[in-house]
């Protein structure tokens, strides 16, 4: 079994960026890999509380994020800096994720064997 | 069609989440009769500090579908964005 961390970089309307992301995590978790998941840039817009993708006529992503804890991926992170510069509201956010902020991501890229980005 | 344009006035119109960086670079650029437009993932630049929500206007369905909700912020429809760049005599996406 490998630790492999998918990082997530992009906006969730960015095309099929953070959806693709997603499937990769979901696939490694399915072929029982130790998955975790980093929110990092404009990724952290996936964790503002109460889109509505529809009003686009867009395919809700934000359901299907909610697909991870299904999956017993457990270790999601969210960069702390990118989440304040973009004042989005930690307070609510829409998946439960752990706030990490850059020394302690430095660690989450040492501590994984596999380093993912889309 | 010509009584709406106002003359030399801009409409900016950005797409993207917006860094502090270019914020400032559209402070710089901007007449005081220009206006500045948000569309697509720009609307979710509403929920940062830096930016003067009583300076920029928002596209409603935008805003809607990215979870912004603020009322302070004033939004329009497709419809009101065709007559925002007709009142206009330049529109410049970022």
């Amino acid at each position: 079994m490998k630790n492999i961390l998918v990082i997530q970089t992009s906006s969730p309307f960015d095309g099929v960026k953070c959806r693709e992301s997603l499937d990769t995590a979901l696939i490694f978790a399915a072929i029982d890999q130790n998955v975790s998941m980093l929110f990092k840039d404009d990724a952290v817009f996936c964790l503002h509380a109460k889109q509505n993708p529809n009003a686009a006529n867009l395919k809700d992503y934000f359901k299907t994020l909610k697909m991870l804890e299904l999956y017993d991926v457990e270790n999601i992170y969210a960069c702390k800096q990118s989440l304040e510069l973009r004042g989005i509201d930690i307070n609510n956010l829409h998946l439960a994720c752990e706030l990490v902020d850059n020394s302690q991501i430095k660690d989450i890229l040492n501590a994984n064997d596999h380093l993912v980005t889309m | 069609m010509a009584n709406l344009m106002q003359t030399h006035a801009t409409l900016h119109i950005f797409s993207k989440p917006i860094s502090q960086a270019q914020y400032q670079e559209l402070q710089n650029l901007k007449n005081e009769s220009d206006s500045v437009l948000f569309t697509r993932d720009a609307c979710y630049s509403l929920l940062a500090p830096y930016i003067d929500l009583d300076t920029v206007i928002a596209l409603e369905a935008d805003c809607e579908a990215r979870g912004i909700n603020n009322k302070a912020i004033s939004t329009i429809s497709y419809e009101q964005w065709v007559e925002l760049a007709l009142e206009h005599k330049n529109t410049l996406s970022w």
